[in-house]
Parts: structure tokens; sequence; C-alpha cells
């Protein structure tokens, strides 16, 4: 133990650190003064768990975002018109299994770039979409509503038209 | 561009010259489109001798990273047990049978505000992670192969990525569909676990485990799609100094290579 604890010493010399011997277990424990001063979490915890959907959501949208930035410009514009040269192509003629593979890749990541841009606006647009369907069922409600009240008071033939 | 400071340098390599070998596994795949984490491990067959020896390479090892990025910190969990800890995320755990590194991103909460707010780091993508990675275990393993030839059993190398269902890349939703399709219903969770042997010889075995996690498919909760790219040798390798570079670097462009073909549904005659 003693010399286990004298080899420690010399090992972590060059760190200023603290030092904690536990005899019980023959555990060492060195923290240096740069330890992290913040918890290093797993993907799971930033994300949160999978009932904490709307959270774990939001958190991943900013990581997307900012993965988003750093594609290139140039890579970008080499993705958009390989694209267009393979959609070109497949009107022309039947692509083969590795271009429909590239086309869809090509696909899915413009989809994940773009998702992850405009991922406030849509949810943004998703929201007002919302709002508006509600209005409109509420809308609807009340007409037949008033439909329904005012239907006896109606004359017959107008109430048949 | 990387999480290492550009310029960066560490036993003469630096990520930014296109002629590290490191910086040849930096090409954009669609692990980068998503929030995705690499891991690196080596099983190896255990030789206390030479691991008693150990103490002195690895604190070599971590005073020369001590200018930029130094370890945030190091611990020495059992007399033949190592942790070491950077700022950026990065751990490495050395242990006789078992040197691993991963990643974790480095989130703090700011409590200085009534209402604690999230601080999210630099996020950086998939293929300059493991390029990372690669660039600190090099001079690491080198050095305790200095020791005595280390003897690996098998080397691993992992993606992990947490999306929305709807954001798996085309090879993982036909895959997903594949599962799904006997049931006329679809699947309201799905959580599996598949082993396919990519190259099989008499002396060594390329596989890889393919996991998903669905916990409720209906919702929008993440899914977790998790690629273990496995190189096994049935008489364990002896890796030394020299080798040790080509090794990783090849590892890593063979494991990416498969991750880059299975997310883009490349499976052959299959799926």
């Amino acid at each position: 133990m003693e010399s286990e604890f004298t080899a420690l010493t010399a090992l972590v010399a060059p760190l200023r650190s603290d030092f904690v011997v536990e005899d019980e277990n023959r555990t060492f424990s060195v923290r240096t003064e740069a330890a992290v001063s913040a918890p290093l979490l797993t993907a799971s915890d930033v994300l949160g768990s999978p009932r904490e959907a709307e959270p774990s959501a939001r958190v991943l949208r900013q990581v997307r975002q900012a993965l988003a930035q750093r594609v290139p410009d140039a890579e970008r514009d080499r993705w958009y018109l390989r694209r267009r040269v393979l959609v070109a192509e497949r009107g022309q003629r039947e692509l083969s299994p590795p271009e429909k593979r590239e086309l869809r890749m090509l696909e899915w990541r413009l989809d994940r770039l773009e998702e992850a841009e405009l991922g406030d606006d849509l949810e943004r647009l998703a929201a007002v979409g919302a709002a508006e369907l509600q209005f409109a069922q509420k809308v609807t409600r009340i007409v037949s509503e008033l439909n329904a009240q005012l239907s006896p008071h109606l004359p017959q033939a107008r109430r048949r038209k | 561009m990387d999480c290492l400071t550009n310029g960066t340098t560490i036993e003469s390599t630096t990520l930014t010259s296109r002629e590290d070998e490191g910086a040849r596994i930096m090409e954009a795949t669609w692990l980068d489109s998503l929030f995705s984490v690499p891991a690196i491990g080596l099983q190896l067959q255990p030789q206390f001798e030479a691991c008693c020896r150990w103490a002195e390479p690895i604190s070599k090892w971590t005073d020369g990273l001590n200018g930029t990025p130094g370890p945030a910190a190091m611990a020495h969990n059992a007399p033949l047990e190592w942790t070491v800890q950077f700022s950026q995320g990065f751990s490495v755990h050395i242990r006789p049978d078992n040197l691993v590194i991963n990643f974790s991103l480095p989130v703090s909460v700011n409590r200085v505000r009534p209402l604690p707010e999230l601080q999210i780091p630099e996020v950086v993508p998939y293929s300059a992670l493991i390029a990372s990675m690669v660039t600190y275990l090099t001079p690491l393993v080198s050095s305790l192969a200095a020791t005595a030839p280390l003897r690996v059993s098998r080397l691993g190398v992992m993606a992990t990525s947490d999306m929305p269902l709807g954001d798996l890349p085309p090879g993982g939703t036909a895959l997903f569909d594949n599962l799904a399709r006997p049931f006329p219903s679809g699947l309201e969770q799905l959580e599996v676990r598949m082993t396919a042997p990519l190259r099989v010889s008499e002396d060594e075995r390329i596989r890889c485990h393919h996991i998903l996690k669905c916990p409720e498919t209906h919702r929008d909760t993440l899914a977790e799609l998790r690629l273990d790219w496995q190189h096994l040798f049935v008489v364990p390798l002896e890796l030394r100094p020299r080798d040790v570079a080509h090794f990783f670097n090849e590892a890593v462009e063979s494991a990416m290579g498969y991750f880059q073909r299975f997310g883009e549904g490349d499976f052959g005659n299959g799926v």
C-alpha cells in the first residue's frame, strides 16, 4: 500500500491536485485543480429520458442547428448540384441501385440541413396552422349549432332547400 | 473545425494537416448530420508484469498533453486502473484487459439566473470527434506498447445517435420497416440487437452489432441507433508502437465505411 501510494504521488506530482486515499477498499482518487466544473453528461442525460420528449427535442434541435452551421457552403452546393443531376437523370433513364441509394442519402442529408435551419420557423408555422384549424373547428360548430336552433323557425320550403 | 484547438500538436501530428493519417477519416458522413458520438475500445489479453510499468508512460502522455487541451482530471481508480478525463468531453479508461476512449457532451448548467440555463458547448460532428480520438489514443497506446507489445483480442469502433424516429437514415428506416412488416398495425415499441458477421477467416472475424431502440414509436420520442463495429483476433494481435497509428486509422476507416453503407441502405441483396 505504501509503495503504491509513493508511486502514485510521483505520478500526480506534476498536476496540482487533491489526493484522496481510502484505506478500506484500497482505492485512490486524484482530482486536479482544473477539474471540470460541470459534470460530464451522456447523450441520454442531455437529451433527457424518452418520456421527456419536448425538452429533449428542443436540445436536440439546438445541437442539430449547430451541426448544420458547420457544413461548408461548398459542400452544400455540391449536394444540391448532385441531387439535381441525379433527379434529371431519373427523368431520362432508370437509376442504378447505387445511384438510387445516393439520391436517397442526398435527400435525407438536405432534409436534415433544412430541418435544422428552419426548425424553429416550421414549429411556429405548425403552431399557427394548429391554431387556425382549432378556430375553423369552432366556427363550424357554432354555425351548426345556430342552424340547429334556427331550423324550427325557418319556413318549410326554405328548410327543405 | 475540431475539438482540439487548430494547430495543437500532439506527438508531432496535427489534425489540420492533410498528411496526418487522422485527417484521412475526417470526411463527412451521415453521422455528422445527427447528434452522434463515437467510442473506440481495445480488449487486451492482460499482461500484469507489463501493466505494472504503465504508470510512467501514462503520466508522460498526460504531461505531454498538458498544454491546450490538457486533461481536466485524472483518477487512479485501482492499482492498475486509470481514468483520464478531458474538459472537451473525452474520457480515457485504462485497465490491463481493456482500453476505451469515449465522449460525452460536457454540458453545464448556469445557475446564476433564477431559472437555470443549459449551456451547450461547441458541438463537434462525429467524423471530427473520432479523428480526435485517434489523435489522443495513438501516442498513448504506442507508449504502452513500448513497455511490451500489447496483445489485442478485439478492437471496437462505435457510433451512437439519438434522433426522432423519422430522422433515421435511409438504411435505418429500411431496417425498421422490414422489422415492422409482419405486423398489420405496425409497432408500438422496438428494441433489437442484431449482430452480423462482415468478414470471417480462420484467424480473424469482423462483425457489427446493430442496436435500435424506439421506446414509443407513435410519440415524438427519441430513438437510439448504435452501431458497434468489431474486429476480433482469434490469436491476439501483437501490437507494436510503430504499427499503432496505422492500426487505428485502418480500423476507423473500415468501420466508418461500413457505417456509411448501413446508412445508405447498401445491404447487398438484403434489405
